[in-house]
Formats: C-alpha cells, sequence, structure tokens
C-alpha cells in the first residue's frame, strides 16, 4: 500500500507526496468533522497543510504555482457557475490504510512562508516553504460509488424498497460510513411494460435499522377497516374492490351521515395493527387515501392515546376532500410515541402503553350530501431523510417508460428531474415540484418506504419500480466518513 | 426534525402549478417569515449574497421574479405561501427596488371627482392595462382628487396614471450616489433582499365598492373573500352574529373591510380568527380557549411533550408555561389571565430552526 495524498480536478493534479513540487510536511495535522444529531451537513472546514515546493528554478516554480492556481479557479468556478461541472477533489489514504478517499474542495489558498525573492537571492529555492489553506466538505467519500439494486415491489398504496438486498439486479449490502451517503443518482418509475400505470406523486422516506430497530416489523399501511379498529359516528365497514387489499380483503369505512358536523368517525390504535410497538418508533407524515361521493368533506387527524379525553388529543392539519375518486391526502406530521421517550423509558415505567396510540379520524360535511370513503393511513419516515414530488404524469408502455430521477452533486444539491422515454420527442420531460430534507442513506441495514399515485387520483393496481438498471448507470451513492475510510 | 424547502413558482395571473425554481440552496440559511392568527401567512423576507449566486444571475433574479409565488413546504406540507412584493438589489454600491405596493403600482384605475358643472360626486369607468394585469395580476386603485374636474380632466388623470404605474418597475433607491466608497474595490458586496407576503395582503389590491345588507359575520367573510382575485373560501365556520357590509360612500379594500369583521368575534364574547393558508384558502374559525401546547426548556412542545416543528407552528394556540410561577386564574377572568398561560397571535419562523411566539399581550417566547 502507499500512501496518496492529491488534489486533482482530473486533469490538473498536485501530488503532495512526490519529490518535486508540492510535498506535504510532517508538521500537518488533520481537521476532523463530527456527524451531525439532526443529519445535516456540518460546515465546511479549513485544512492548513503545511508544504515545501521543490523547484529547479523560479521558471518552475511559476509553473508549479501555476498547476496551483488552475486548481484554485476551478474549485471557485464549481460554486459559482454550474456550466464548470468538474469540481477539484482532495484525496487521501495513509499509508497502510486499505482505501482510498476524497473531500470536495470549495476554495483553495497559498501562502508563502518565506519572501520569494530570497529563491533569487541565493537562499535554496528547491525548499521554498508555504501553507496550503484548503477548505472542504466536511466528509470525506468513496471515489467510486456504489449502485443501487433494481426493484419493483407489489402494488399496493405504499410499498416498502430494501435497498440493502440483491433485489432482481444488483447485490446485496449494508451501507457503510459515519454518516449519511449521498445518493447521486437513483430513479423511480412507473411499471415497466404496463401501459395503465401512471405515476404523478410521490412520498418517500428512509428508515435504518441503526435508529429504528427491526425494519421488518414496520407498518407502513395502516387499514381503515381493520377488524380491531373503533368504528365511530355513522361509520361502517363495505366491501370496495377498488380499496386497498388489507385483513378484510378490499375493503373501506364508509360515513354516511347522520351527524354531518364534526364528530370521531374511526379510532385505530398501534396495538390494533402491530404486536411489535417500539419497532414502529419514528417522526411521520401521515398520508389518508379517501374519497367523497359528492360535496365537501373536511377530515382531521387527532393523535393521543386511547384513555385520553378528546380535547386532550394533538389536532392535526385539517384538509379538504371534494374528489369522487380515491385519492391520497397529506394529513399532517406526527411522531411514535408522543411522549418524551427520553424521560419515560420502559426500563423505568412499568406501565408504558405504546399500544394504546392512537389515531382519531374525525370529519365533517360542509357541502353537498354525499358520503365520505377512508380506505387507508400510510405513515411515512420523515426523520432520517424525505423526498416528495408531485405534478409528474409519468406513463409507462410497452417498451420504455418515464421515470423520476433524482441526483446530487458533490456540495449536496439535490436536482431531481422527469425524463420522457415513452413518446417522442425522448428527454427531459420536467424539473418537478419537490420537497426534500436529508435525502442520504444512513449506515448500515435500511429501506425506503414509500407511497404513490397519480397526478390527481389513486389506484391500488399501480406499481413502481426502483432503479431500472437501462436508467441508472453503476454509481448511485458514495458513503462517508469523518476521518479514515480504512477497509470499508 | 425535520426541515422546511423553499420553492420558487410563476405568478398566479399566469399559472397556478409551474415552477420556476428551488429557492433553498440559495435562500434558505437567511430566510425568515410570520404568521398572524388575523391575516394567516403575513410576510417573509431573505436575502441572496454574491458568495451564493454572481452578479448576473442576482441582476436576473431582479428583473424577472417580481410578483412570483414562494412557497415553503415541510414534508410535502405547505407551511407558507405568498409572493415575492419587493426587492432590494444592491449592484456596485447602489441599490434598486421594484414594489408592488398598491401605492406605486396599480394597473387598474379609476378617478372620483366632484364634477364642476353639476357639484355632484362621481367617477370614471374603471380603466385596466391588461399587460400588467395578466402578469402581475390586478391592482386597484381609485384616486380622490379635491378638486372640481370635468370628465374629459378626470379620464385623462386616470390614463397618466395608469400609464405611469402600471408595472413595478424599479427605482434607485435615494438616488444615484458617487461617493469614493462607491469605487471598484471598496463597495458593499452585491446582494439581493427579496420581500414577500401572503396572500393575504392581496385582497387589498380590489375594492368593495357597495353595500352589503346585514347578515351573518361568516356569510359576509365568504361574500368578500370570493371577491379577490387570488383567494378562496376553506374551512369557514359559521358565525351567526350579523353585521352589514357598507362601502358605498367610502369604497374599502377587501382585506381591511374582512380584517374588521373578523376582530368583531361572535355574539357571546368570543374571539374569532381567520386567515389566509395553504392553497390561498381562507379559514375563519373560533379563537383556541384551551390550552394546546407547552413551553418548556425553552421549546414549544405539544400536548405529549413532544418538540413541535418549528415551520408547523401555527398561530391561535394557548400555551402553558411549565416554569412560570405558579398561578391561578381568577373568578371571571379569562384562561389567559393566569400568569402561565398565554395566547399566541404571532409566530416568527426564523430558518433553520428558530422561532418566536407573541403572544396578544406582547413580549415573546424565543427559541433560537
Amino acid at each position: 500500500m502507499a500512501i496518496v495524498c492529491n488534489i486533482t480536478d482530473g486533469t490538473t493534479t498536485i501530488d503532495l507526496t512526490t519529490s518535486s513540487g508540492f510535498q506535504l510536511l510532517d508538521d500537518y495535522i488533520p481537521v476532523i468533522s463530527r456527524p451531525t444529531g439532526d443529519g445535516s451537513i456540518p460546515p465546511y472546514i479549513y485544512e492548513n497543510l503545511p508544504c515545501r515546493i521543490i523547484a529547479t528554478s523560479d521558471n518552475t516554480l511559476a509553473s508549479i504555482l501555476q498547476d496551483f492556481h488552475t486548481l484554485q479557479k476551478r474549485a471557485d468556478e464549481f460554486w459559482f457557475d454550474q456550466l464548470q461541472y468538474t469540481p477539484v477533489w482532495f484525496h487521501m489514504k495513509l499509508d497502510e490504510e486499505s482505501n482510498e478517499r476524497r473531500a470536495l474542495i470549495k476554495s483553495l489558498d497559498l501562502t508563502p512562508q518565506i519572501n520569494w525573492f530570497d529563491c533569487i537571492t541565493g537562499t535554496d529555492q528547491w525548499w521554498t516553504p508555504v501553507t496550503i489553506i484548503l477548505e472542504r466538505h466536511p466528509y470525506w467519500e468513496r471515489t467510486t460509488s456504489r449502485g443501487f439494486p433494481q426493484e419493483t415491489p407489489t402494488a399496493a398504496v405504499s410499498v416498502t424498497y430494501d435497498y440493502t438486498s440483491a433485489g432482481t439486479v444488483g447485490t446485496a449490502y449494508d451501507p457503510a460510513g459515519d454518516t449519511g451517503a449521498r445518493i447521486s443518482a437513483m430513479s423511480i418509475a412507473p411499471l415497466l411494460g404496463d401501459v395503465t400505470n401512471e405515476l404523478g406523486r410521490i412520498w418517500v422516506g428512509i428508515r435504518s435499522a441503526y435508529k429504528h430497530g427491526t425494519l421488518a416489523n414496520f407498518i407502513n399501511i395502516w387499514e381503515c377497516e381493520d377488524a380491531d379498529a373503533t368504528l365511530g359516528t355513522d361509520a361502517a365497514r363495505a366491501a370496495d374492490a377498488t380499496a386497498s387489499p388489507g385483513g378484510g380483503g378490499n375493503t373501506k369505512v364508509t360515513i354516511t351521515p347522520g351527524t354531518a358536523t364534526w364528530a370521531e368517525r374511526l379510532a385505530i390504535t398501534l396495538g390494533d395493527v402491530t404486536t411489535d410497538e417500539s419497532d414502529n418508533y419514528g417522526e411521520f407524515l401521515w398520508l389518508l387515501r379517501a374519497k367523497v361521493s359528492a360535496g365537501t368533506w373536511e377530515v382531521q387527524f387527532r393523535f393521543g392515546h386511547e384513555a385520553m379525553s378528546d380535547d386532550d388529543h394533538i389536532k392535526g392539519e385539517v384538509i379538504q376532500i371534494t374528489s369522487t375518486s380515491w385519492n391520497i391526502y397529506e394529513i399532517g406530521i406526527q411522531r411514535i410515541p408522543i411522549r418524551n421517550l427520553q424521560a419515560m423509558l420502559d426500563t423505568n415505567i412499568a406501565d408504558i402503553s405504546d399500544a394504546t396510540f392512537q389515531i382519531q379520524v374525525w370529519a365533517r360535511r360542509t357541502v353537498g350530501a354525499g358520503t365520505l370513503d377512508i380506505d387507508c393511513i400510510c405513515p411515512i419516515p420523515t426523520d432520517e431523510g424525505f423526498f416528495s414530488s408531485a405534478g409528474m404524469t409519468l406513463n409507462s408502455d410497452v417498451g420504455d417508460n418515464d421515470y423520476l430521477g433524482i441526483s446530487t452533486s458533490p456540495q449536496d444539491v439535490i436536482f431531481p428531474f422527469t425524463f420522457e422515454r415513452s413518446t417522442a420527442p425522448s428527454g427531459l420531460k420536467a424539473f418537478p415540484n419537490f420537497t426534500v430534507y436529508n435525502f442520504r442513506l444512513p449506515p448500515g441495514d435500511g429501506r425506503m418506504i414509500a407511497a404513490y399515485a397519480r397526478d390527481s387520483t389513486s389506484d391500488i393496481t399501480d406499481a413502481i419500480e426502483f432503479n431500472r438498471s437501462v436508467v441508472v448507470r453503476t454509481g448511485a451513492f458514495y458513503e462517508r466518513w469523518c476521518s479514515l475510510r480504512g477497509t470499508e | 426534525m425535520i426541515m422546511p424547502t423553499l420553492h420558487l413558482f410563476e405568478r398566479l395571473a399566469q399559472s397556478t402549478t409551474a415552477p420556476v425554481m428551488s429557492l433553498t440552496q440559495y435562500a434558505f440559511q437567511s430566510w425568515q417569515r410570520n404568521t398572524r392568527a388575523i391575516g394567516g401567512y403575513w410576510s417573509g423576507d431573505f436575502t441572496i449574497g454574491s458568495d451564493m449566486m454572481n452578479s448576473a444571475h442576482l441582476k436576473r433574479f431582479f428583473n424577472d421574479n417580481m410578483g412570483r409565488r414562494v412557497v415553503e413546504e415541510t414534508a410535502g406540507i405547505v407551511t407558507w405561501e405568498g409572493e415575492i412584493v419587493q426587492m432590494d438589489l444592491t449592484v456596485n454600491g447602489a441599490t434598486y427596488r421594484r414594489a408592488m405596493n398598491y401605492e406605486d403600482w396599480h394597473n387598474r384605475v379609476k378617478v372620483s371627482f366632484t364634477d364642476n358643472a353639476t357639484s355632484i360626486v362621481t367617477a370614471t369607468a374603471w380603466s385596466e392595462n391588461t399587460g400588467s394585469s395578466d402578469i402581475y395580476g390586478e391592482s386597484e386603485y381609485i384616486d380622490v382628487v379635491n378638486k372640481n374636474y370635468d370628465i374629459t380632466a378626470a379620464e385623462a388623470l386616470r390614463d397618466r396614471r395608469l400609464l405611469e404605474n402600471a408595472f413595478p418597475r424599479p427605482r434607485p433607491e435615494g438616488g444615484l450616489e458617487y461617493t469614493r466608497q462607491n469605487v471598484a474595490g471598496n463597495r458593499e458586496s452585491d446582494s439581493l433582499r427579496v420581500y414577500c407576503s401572503g396572500y393575504v395582503l392581496s385582497m387589498n389590491r380590489r375594492y368593495r365598492e357597495s353595500n352589503i345588507a346585514s347578515a351573518a359575520l361568516s356569510t359576509q367573510i365568504s361574500t368578500l373573500v370570493s371577491a379577490s382575485e387570488f383567494v378562496t373560501t376553506g374551512s369557514i365556520d359559521t358565525n351567526s352574529l350579523n353585521a352589514p357590509v357598507e362601502c358605498s360612500d367610502i369604497s374599502q379594500r377587501l382585506w381591511d373591510t374582512i380584517s374588521e369583521l373578523v376582530q368583531v368575534g361572535d355574539g357571546s364574547g368570543n374571539r374569532w380568527v381567520g386567515g389566509v393558508y395553504s392553497g390561498r384558502k381562507f379559514n375563519y374559525k373560533l379563537a383556541e380557549t384551551t390550552i394546546t401546547h407547552y413551553w418548556a426548556n425553552g421549546q414549544l412542545l405539544d400536548l405529549g411533550q413532544v418538540p413541535v416543528i418549528p415551520s408547523m407552528i401555527k398561530p391561535d394556540i394557548m400555551v402553558k408555561i411549565v416554569e412560570a410561577p405558579t398561578g391561578i386564574t381568577l373568578s371571571n377572568a379569562n384562561l389567559w389571565d393566569n400568569p402561565s398561560i398565554v395566547y399566541i397571535e404571532e409566530v416568527e419562523y426564523i430558518a433553520p430552526a428558530s422561532y418566536r411566539l407573541i403572544p396578544y399581550s406582547g413580549g415573546k417566547l424565543t427559541k433560537d
């Protein structure tokens, strides 16, 4: 093995280990960043690299410095001009460290440590001490990327994508690193070859085993018609072939006033859907699949525990439902459990009752005389990484199909796009309306939990594909480290 | 805890959906905005410095984005929405301003005057510059003149005002100044300061010119909201207290009128609140009267003692300050007369995770 220490843009390279040009001195002390508690990227850090420039003449010295200035200019341009898309990297590997790593350089400065003119007057011009002041990304990353597996989950309102598995095409692998891996490219598409499929909106949350225990126990769909859920005012279970499958088959809950004013229509607890309560902890965006037969309904989720009074429940947003087609609505953001988890631990308090965590669905009809149908509730994780997009209108056909691409620059700027493949002209289709938060892969085992729908309706027969290999090149994510990469 | 993102969309007069660009990387570190119990999404601002965007792009932003829609979303839920109403661009040491306040910018004008022949107060017809209103939406202005005019002079005044003020053009603030400071090398850095306002204030770009007979306040408010260009009725609870709307003598701007009606409350003496929220929907309801949140350890907690996501905090909440000195609510007093309970009527959010809660009585609760 050998030491690696260089600054390069792929064309111009300054090697700090050679016997000519820049040479890193022994008193270099590295700066180490730390992973953040909220998953955000810490500030860029400054490193002082004490060096000497070894040159056989003033003209050689000038040539060496010109290479340095080329990299300085390119590093600066990369931040101010998107047309300059070649980054400058700082590469490093210790002598016995197995794998090389790199960090994005934001700026380079050079501070001579002696009078330049000493070089001319006879002082040994071969050993010109300088300090390189380097501003870099706080994390080191792989020099080459890892790939995502291709996978097509069974059609459902919400699906789980295991990005650590082999999928249908790929290699099983848990992301390594000290902090979230940068997703340089991934794609999500409506099912290839099914012309009836359409993808208009998607919500994707990342959930890791490191933070949330046994991933297989996470319940991503709470069926409203669950046999253990408590029906409220004017609510009844009803078969509906277009409703989400669950324990009761394709079933929904229909609210038929009776009472058109605000009333509790359904109560469903965590214990109704699972016995693995702690594996369902987290912060979630709650989605509701619903429709009306006519008129306008308002719906509100209230979060609490079964023994709480209605007033003590935490009230979510009030949303309006007017569509007579199934659709997915964003109801609010709320955690499970709703207590101070650090203070009230089950190791201290015997009567922890996470099973009684409850969602009440309240609703009223404000216009017209129709009924309200509620199908299922889908929690999408928002506490580790989140992405959502709307208005995409992606179609599939027997040949290639449209897809949503998510790419992230080395500076962690996420750029989603949609691509038209089905119909000529083929090419970039649109830049979708998106929301993103810390969309990086935590180290270790993890999943993406995704709910999706058409532009303004929801069809349970629609399916989506993750990372179809013909779309995304082999490079897809870059793991990151705070200091050394070692064998990872 | 999830953080919001910031996006720029096309002006509503041109499109209700078309995206323009993501603002998060440029503006999020300086983004701050507030929401009021009476008004809803109220104002916001951010600054883009030359370290985030070069001068050419700053100028292009200044030229292209007046009136465009700014949306803050948290996990896809709209948590603030408004339009760009003012921009201050500083380049080469000089500052230029474009603004959309209706005093300086109006594309639909009429003149109210006293006819010098009949001494009767009358008005010209409305005249509109549709080139401007098709882009930015309508901005109405009634010029009330106190001199005796005839119809010809009044129409000429109307047309001149329309010609001069139909578009939000840039104006150098404080004139064009030469000082040694402004010479290249000494100038302050180029920057762009962007000010936004919630669509509630866009309702003031239209007038109500005629009376409405006495009716339930919720009905009156719905009628007035429906007359606005960009705002529609959302969740409107019934308030059966009756009141007239009188605007025929002096035309009133829509939001000013609605605001007065909201502040009336109801026949039982309760406060009501109303404002424009997600999707430009006007919501109107009884103000909160029970404790909804706690304030402890310098932050806002929900009833489950879980910290509230800063960008999700709305006004019209009742907060119990857990660490306040013990207090009691005296008989015949309001719940919030208890010194440990405050009613929050305004929330300021400062990206990425700070906020100020402004109680009804003034003062503030701050989380940095």
